[in-house]
């Protein structure tokens, strides 16, 4: 089986460079994609978000109910998997997306982005300021946009080697498996690396926001659920909390996974600082694109993945609604291959494949 | 019982709030006040009464106040206020109805009227106003009434209906035609058989009188003496307002103002227009001129909103807009209040009230 390799054909032979592309019509043409969806945006989203979350509950109610049965070894399988399940979706088509302000134009309190705080032991507001303002601004911008390797892995051979990245491949399973720890921490390493200087003081508001969700989490996952199978028996506490525990790892596997394939494959570019300054709409929409990569699946996928298996799309308009970016995409690409801008999509095995080759081959100098 | 168990509930429930659990199972359990369309009764054919039953944490209603409902209009909410018509009950029997005359370009009304369905959920608020009789009857109360703002008024007369009592009622009602007087029947019907009660119509489209001194004076002709109750077009009130103040009865007057046609969309159709941007929490107003964004407007005017990227992207400056309307200034889309802005790329439109 041959992986879609977009890239190569989607791209005329242009030179290097922007002499060639005009970028004024390209913002334009991308412009009035957005318009479009905006246009059509109403009740048929308003009903597919309040879906999905009404979908997302049950898993959680039915998961969390499984595993009360937990001590019959099916019984916790499909607890574990619906509650995966239900995580996945919270994080990744619901929480992620609502926090982006997606779904802000229903005017909905209860679906908005200054409000959702999600399940996972990064405190929302803090996600919202790595991620939607200076990940989302500043996508791929090496030394600004801290999602680079997330402050923990090489990831570009531009980034300088040091010893301790002979470990990076431990480091990177690691990270997989506290997924949700190294996105919590992420805004307060971010302070840390920032170069100011760092004060117990300026730290501490931050910590203690962190160290407060992680204990709400940690209660409901591993405290009050548990008790409830108290009375019947110790194997069952152990099984809630197990199960409980595998869940949240099930979660964070795969939404390393997602996030990982999403601008470090292979041929997905990063920028220096310089290459920004006065930065018109239409390169920063070529920046977009070419900093992030999709991978390629169907409506399940796209459920799954958040919609992030069209990260491309999710990166031009972090804010239009996650069930349009499929619709979009084809169009995106179309426009991408008439301005000779690369369009990287491949399948997921190709993405994260060429994704485990780096933190290998760049854990070396 | 939820309530007793709530703080270990809400540790399941975390981060979310206990009611998004609950509303799976029945939407109008939970603390947020919720109500079901139960039943849509069209009245003519540009009006319908809506029975709502309330959640139980509805605290019930006097005849006079309104409740304000939201409901989704092409996914959408939108929130309005309504009198209320029917008399209060509470308990397990709530039930609320509220009779709505779709106006042009309204966009709520025109949903409650033609495209809402029985089971449909809106959003509720308690029952609000001081539009209320008052707690001893006085002993003559009068009534002016024009178009919907007869739906306060039944309420009250449905309410007095079931009474004893020994006031003397005249209620003065303005419809634009016959086919459009909401309640003709039963106010018809009501007042034949009460003594105490006398009802007069004008169909302004058709007689084309609106209410003067000198019909008031024919009509009623104690009305200096009465307890009046006025709800309807603005010009009704203004004309009442006026002449009770002349009279020096001014304070025997209570007004229900309600707009029967929403402030239209403003129609603006070039750049620029601007208007006066109040910072509500902030206590600070600066004049616009419609082409800088709000962001940059509240920071010269030495505000420090919370922003990001300052591109639209991040949301980090979303802001409620209490008022007026904005432009986008990404696309030139027109934003009315009721929701929240990005501050960033948006710029007033219109004087607007900026929740910051």
């Amino acid at each position: 089986m041959t992986a879609v390799l977009t890239r190569d054909e989607a791209t005329p032979e242009l030179p290097e460079g922007t002499a060639t592309i005009d970028l004024d019509r390209f913002a334009a043409e991308l412009d009035a994609l957005r318009d479009e969806v905006l246009a059509s945006r109403g009740a048929d989203d308003a009903a597919y978000i309040r879906r999905i979350i009404a979908l997302q509950r049950r898993l959680e109610v039915g998961g969390r109910a499984a595993l009360m049965a937990g001590v019959l070894p099916p019984a916790w399988l499909a607890g574990v998997a619906m509650l995966g399940a239900a995580k996945i979706l919270e994080n990744m088509e619901i929480g992620h997306n609502v926090m982006h302000g997606q779904w802000d134009w229903m005017r909905d309190a209860e679906i908005h982005s200054t409000s959702w705080e999600w399940d996972n032991v990064c405190p929302s507001v803090q996600w919202k300021h790595t991620h939607n303002h200076m990940h989302h601004t500043w996508t791929n911008v090496a030394k600004v946009d801290r999602d680079i390797g997330y402050g923990i892995i090489r990831i570009d051979p531009n980034q300088p080697w040091q010893r301790h990245m002979l470990g990076q491949p431990v480091y990177f399973v690691l990270l997989a498996l506290l997924f949700e720890y190294g996105v919590g921490f992420h805004d307060l390493e971010s302070d840390l690396a920032s170069g100011e200087q760092i004060t117990f003081a300026r730290i501490m508001p931050k910590l203690r926001q962190n160290l407060r969700k992680i204990a709400r989490q940690a209660t409901k996952d591993y405290v009050a659920f548990p008790a409830l199978a108290a009375p019947l028996g110790l194997p069952s506490v152990v099984a809630v909390a197990t199960g409980n525990a595998a869940a949240n790892v099930v979660r964070n596997l795969w939404s390393f996974a997602v996030i990982f394939c999403g601008h470090f494959p292979d041929d997905v570019e990063i920028f220096t600082a310089d290459e920004i300054v006065d930065e018109t709409r239409g390169a920063w929409y070529r920046r977009q694109i070419l900093g992030s990569a999709n991978f390629t699946g169907g409506p399940l996928m796209n459920l799954m993945s958040g919609n992030l298996d069209h990260q491309i799309e999710h990166h031009l308009f972090p804010d239009l609604p996650s069930n349009r970016y499929a619709e979009i995409a084809p169009k995106v690409r179309e426009i991408c291959a008439r301005h000779g801008v690369a369009y990287n999509s491949r399948s997921f095995a190709r993405q994260f494949g060429s994704v485990i080759r780096k933190v290998f081959r760049l854990a070396l100098p | 019982m939820v309530a007793l168990l709530s703080p270990v509930l809400h540790r399941l429930s975390s981060p979310l709030p206990l009611d998004a659990y609950l509303t799976l199972a029945n939407p109008l359990w939970g603390t947020r006040l919720r109500g079901v369309i139960e039943r849509i009764e069209p009245v003519g054919e540009s009006a319908a009464t809506i029975t709502i039953r309330p959640a139980r944490s509805w605290s019930g209603h006097a005849p006079g106040q309104f409740v304000t409902v939201s409901v989704d209009v092409n996914g959408v909410r939108h929130q309005r206020c309504y009198s209320i018509t029917s008399l209060p009950v509470v308990g397990r029997q709530s039930r609320i109805e509220i009779t709505v005359q779709a106006v042009a370009a309204g966009v709520v009304s025109d949903h409650l009227v033609h495209h809402a369905r029985p089971g449909e959920v809106v959003q509720l608020g308690q029952a609000e106003g001081e539009f209320v009789l008052p707690a001893i009857l006085p002993e003559r109360l009068l009534f002016i009434t024009g178009g919907s703002g007869i739906t306060p008024v039944m309420s009250m007369l449905r309410s007095l209906d079931r009474r004893s009592h020994r006031a003397q009622v005249v209620v003065l009602h303005h419809a634009a035609t016959l086919e459009r007087a909401l309640f003709a029947d039963e106010l018809a019907v009501m007042a034949a058989r009460s003594p105490w009660l006398r009802v007069e119509t004008t169909h302004t489209r058709v007689d084309g009188a609106h209410l003067d001194a000198k019909r008031l004076d024919e009509s009623c002709a104690e009305w200096r003496d009465a307890h009046t109750y006025v709800c309807g077009p603005t010009s009704l009130i203004e004309f009442a307002a006026a002449h009770f103040a002349t009279a020096g009865v001014a304070d025997h007057l209570h007004v229900e103002r309600f707009s029967a046609v929403l402030p239209a969309a403003p129609s603006i159709d070039h750049e620029g227009d601007g208007g006066q941007a109040t910072f509500s929490s902030s206590n600070v107003a600066v004049a616009t001129d419609g082409t800088m964004s709000l962001l940059e407007v509240a920071e010269a005017a030495g505000l420090a909103p919370a922003h990001g990227c300052r591109m639209g992207i991040c949301h980090t400056c979303s802001t409620p807009l209490d008022a007026g309307c904005v432009r986008d200034l990404r696309d030139g889309r027109l934003i009315e209040s009721g929701g929240h802005i990005q501050l960033c790329v948006s710029a007033a439109a219109t004087d607007v009230v900026i929740r910051l």
